[in-house]
């Protein structure tokens, strides 16, 4: 109960912030874009339109992680909100969870938005709005779930700015996990090979949620992929919370 | 009100002026049109760069070949690195079909290179197996520039043979088979199109075309006029 009314809190602070709304007007504008574009594609139409839909929700939400999520516990911290909260029955724990929750609405709601304006352009240019589009979709939020909880870790122990660089610099090597061990090879060293093994095993594997090119070109995609994934989301994101609730018990505040 | 239009006049002084400045920067440009294209990362880095995006970078890039292509129609400037732009962008997405039936027609029309087409599209079957459009147009260059009927024949039978191609590259086949001494393959491509297209037309003239070649193959009768002589085959009925 106590962690719902923190993330209502969250939630209403994160979609009153002026960032969020330039972001999202910004990602809804570069969805509407296609339409216009879409008589340039030279025969790609369907490719193409599909294409920036679902890059376009993926991409503007890690934006809005970046921008408005970095900050949230910093503003409690440094507006001293957070000594009224925590003098309460709340645990550090359960205050890092109504963050990460309050967050987690605020990037559904914005999917949730994008993905029907996605669904108009689709019909505007005549492309079948597929099902698979929406595991896609999905995919691509539980992505960015595990990219919030990995911010909220960062936040509980740093500034924003240097939260986004971090969030940002995991997401980087999240997403080229794969070829670490191949980078590693090429050089020929024992050391950076292990080293490489264990970021592999660490750092979150970011390419397991990407099915776009997949779903973009018809190929199917099984929905045991999409299960095991949101699970692994799920387990990461939950480990990641953890960790933010111990390290942010241990902070004092002035 | 007086502050407002001062400002807005100032607006419009400044708009005039930068748009008088941008004409002198263009002016003085070092670089050309296409010095983007010619130090371009290669697809390797873009797709690292892409973050999972790379079927995405890929359109964006392929705007670009368009957009150069169209350059290179108006005149302003060659159409060297084409080749090279195409190749980034299948390379990003080797499933991007309509990428190697544009390019492989640019390649074989405008840029008389009809064995690099061939080749590009040659690639793209490997990537996309299930595409009839890719080896129809190979057969195409095969027959509108090549003019090699016999080779234009085995890729519209290659097309033909894709499940869920469409009834075109059957009547492709069954003509260019015809002209390229295929009678027998040929009969048997237009007796299928007889049974089984959905279009009126197209099953009348597959049932005339059925009757001449079983004269011509079972009955010595003679041999029909449109398997020795080019003609234009109707690809839109």
């Amino acid at each position: 109960m106590r962690v719902i009314a923190i993330a209502q809190n969250s939630f209403r602070e994160a979609v009153r912030d002026k960032v969020f709304v330039i972001v999202a007007a910004f990602g809804l504008l570069m969805i509407a874009s296609s339409v216009i574009m879409s008589p340039l594609t030279v025969g790609a139409r369907e490719k193409i339109v599909a294409d920036m839909g679902l890059s376009t929700v993926s991409m503007f939400s890690m934006l809005v992680i970046l921008f408005v999520g970095s900050g949230m516990v910093y503003k409690e911290i440094d507006k001293r909100t957070i000594t009224v909260i925590l003098s309460k029955p709340v645990s550090r724990l359960e205050y890092m969870l109504g963050k990460f929750f309050g967050l987690a609405a605020t990037l559904a709601t914005m999917f949730v938005a994008m993905t029907g304006l996605f669904w108009c352009a689709c019909a505007l240019t005549q492309v079948d709005f597929e099902a698979a589009f929406l595991g896609s979709i999905f995919l691509s939020y539980m992505e960015m779930l595990v990219v919030t909880a990995l911010m909220i870790l960062f936040s509980s122990f740093t500034t924003p700015v240097l939260t986004s660089l971090f969030t940002l610099a995991v997401y980087v090597v999240g997403h080229l996990v794969r070829d670490l061990e191949s980078f590693a090879l090429v050089t020929g060293s024992e050391a950076l090979f292990s080293a490489m093994r264990v970021f592999k095993t660490v750092l979150p594997n970011l390419d397991l949620f990407n099915i776009r090119n997949a779903v973009v070109h018809g190929f199917p995609v099984a929905a045991s992929q999409i299960l095991w994934a949101s699970a692994y989301a799920v387990v990461y994101a939950g480990i990641l919370l953890v960790l933010s609730g111990l390290i942010f018990r241990r902070r004092e505040f002035r | 009100m007086r502050s407002t239009l001062a400002s807005l006049g100032a607006v419009l002084l400044l708009g005039i002026a930068a748009g008088a400045l941008l004409e002198q920067a263009r002016a003085h440009e070092n670089l050309r049109v296409e010095d983007d294209i010619k130090y371009m990362p290669s697809a390797e880095f873009l797709r690292a760069a892409s973050l999972g995006h790379e079927s995405f970078v890929a359109d964006l890039l392929w705007f670009r070949v368009i957009q150069y292509y169209g350059e290179w129609r108006g005149g302003d400037h060659g159409i060297d690195f084409f080749e090279n732009l195409v190749d980034t962008v299948v390379e990003l997405d080797p499933k991007f079909e309509d990428a190697y039936r544009f390019a492989a027609q640019v390649m074989a029309e405008d840029m008389g290179a009809p064995e690099k087409a061939i080749a590009l599209l040659e690639r793209g079957m490997q990537e996309n197996p299930k595409s009839w459009w890719l080896p129809f147009e190979a057969g195409f260059i095969e027959y509108t520039v090549h003019m090699d009927d016999a080779k234009a024949f085995v890729w519209f039978q290659k097309a033909a043979a894709v499940p869920g191609a469409s009834d075109f590259a059957r009547r492709f086949a069954a003509f260019v088979g015809g002209r390229a001494g295929h009678l027998e393959v040929s009969y048997e491509l237009w007796k299928y199109i007889a049974r089984t297209t959905d279009n009126d037309d197209l099953r009348q003239r597959a049932i005339e075309y059925v009757g001449e070649l079983e004269e011509a193959l079972y009955r010595g009768g003679p041999v029909p006029d449109w398997t020795t002589r080019r003609r234009v085959i109707q690809m839109d009925s």
